[in-house]
């Protein structure tokens, strides 16, 4: 088994699904999977691109008067040599591995090593011990998660309305949300965060399993348990994009709004990101009608149906 | 010494695809074959240099940049189409690129252009 496979995995094979029916076209495209990074999902967003992009072309050219085979031969002319085109996929995936890797593994171990401290303090277990599993969890928590958001993880794919040639102020309607398979992963992680964040309670009372660690460390858990908790009711909101009319639902209430309406909208910043409670990156929604100016925090996610495209849409020109 | 000329030309168009693809999307987003044609049509006789081995990683290393917004849509054969558009950040770097090559475009016209026509001018004398 060759070594690049391992980062290809799930699903190593051409995906049929992505098979134009013309030999020629196929090969290049077989030839580009081949060279893509990522697993079946992560490379077929990149291969569909251009595959979709090619049969345009070819279809043009047809209609220009070329035969098929002369227009599939210019058209895979025209691409390029396959293994370039996946270089620059290549190159995206590792960007994105290095980013999570650093930004996630020193996280995980700069809390880690926060709760140590709180825990035992620098004596106990020693400050080269300490030094030895910051080490430790930033690289294996870094690897981890770099690897699934790099590699393994694709967006979801979209659904609704097409645009009239991406117009957006005249898309046709479509919804934004967590398909079923997050929500219930959602309501079990948060399950899992309210036992954890009921012993951590109990811990700073004195009791149960989590007694001997120390009120300090007990309540930092209990605050990180409580906002992964939290924010995942973001699995739970709900956003029908109609025209002009956006209608927001959330776990507890229900806005609407109109696109003419939003005076502002931008993501957050990396330390207000971290602190908010979302799962995914969280944007501050502002607009105005006959009520006055309201404002929201709103939470979205790479496994939201149609998420980016709302994004975009909210996104001021 | 033509084909050294004629490379030499290509190397100045490509550097400006950039500023190019960047101002296509500013009439509001787009695919990679729609940005293609748009391109062309307007490059006219130099449309061949436009290819898709150049102007998709282009795309992406924008998208990378954060010059470029990227959305999935249904597209027309039923699988979805990636669409870009420019951010504001995008159209901020568009503006300086196009300051530069004003700028550039003035230099020219001031010196080698300049001393061309006078030069021709004499010729004519």
């Amino acid at each position: 088994m060759r070594v690049s496979n391992l980062l290809r995995w799930p699903g190593t094979g051409f995906p049929d699904i992505l098979e134009t029916g013309d030999a020629e076209l196929d090969d290049y495209l077989r030839v580009l999977d081949r060279h893509c990074l990522g697993s079946r999902s992560v490379r077929r967003q990149y291969v569909e691109e251009i595959r979709d992009n090619m049969l345009e072309a070819r279809d043009q050219a047809v209609k220009a008067g070329q035969t098929v085979e002369a227009a599939n031969a210019s058209v895979v002319a025209d691409f390029g040599p396959a293994e370039e085109l996946a270089r620059v996929q290549r190159q995206q995936r590792w960007r994105n591995f290095r980013r999570g890797a650093v930004t996630m593994g020193l996280s995980f171990a700069l809390l880690m090593l926060l709760f140590q401290l709180l825990a035992g303090g620098l004596a106990d277990p020693g400050p080269l011990v300490l030094a030895e599993m910051f080490v430790f969890h930033g690289l294996f928590f870094g690897f981890f998660m770099g690897f699934w958001f790099a590699f393994m993880f694709a967006p979801a794919a979209p659904e609704g309305g097409v645009s009239a040639q991406s117009q957006m102020d005249k898309a046709d309607g479509y919804e934004v949300y967590s398909p079923g398979l997050s929500k219930v992963l959602a309501i079990l992680l948060g399950l899992v965060m309210l036992i954890l964040g009921g012993m951590t309670v109990a811990g700073m009372l004195g009791r149960g399993l989590m007694a001997d660690v120390g009120v300090a460390a007990n309540l930092l858990l209990t605050v990180l348990a409580l906002h992964v908790a939290f924010g995942l009711r973001v699995a739970f909101t709900r956003i029908q994009v109609d025209g002009d009319s956006i209608r927001i639902r959330t776990l507890l209430r229900e806005y609407y709004l109109d696109r003419d309406s939003i005076s502002k909208f931008e993501e957050l910043g990396r330390l207000q990101q971290a602190i908010y409670p979302m799962a995914g990156k969280t944007y501050q929604l502002h607009w105005q009608d006959e009520k006055g100016s309201h404002a929201l925090y709103l939470g979205l996610n790479g496994e939201m149906v149609n998420g980016d495209r709302l994004r975009v849409l909210l996104r001021p020109e | 010494m033509v084909n050294n000329a004629t490379k030499s030309d290509g190397q100045i168009l490509k550097g400006l695809l950039d500023t190019l693809v960047l101002d296509v999307l500013r009439q509001g987003p787009n695919y990679g074959f729609g940005i293609r044609e748009r391109l062309r049509s307007r490059l006219g006789e130099d449309a061949a240099l436009v290819k898709e081995a150049t102007l998709y990683p282009l795309l992406h290393r924008l998208e990378a940049r954060g010059l470029l917004d990227a959305y999935h849509e249904p597209g027309q054969r039923g699988r979805p189409r990636k669409y870009y558009r420019l951010t504001l950040e995008g159209a901020a770097f568009l503006e300086g690129r196009i300051r530069e090559w004003r700028r550039i475009a003035a230099l020219l016209g001031r010196t080698v252009l300049n001393t061309e026509q006078a030069s021709d001018g004499e010729d004519k004398q």
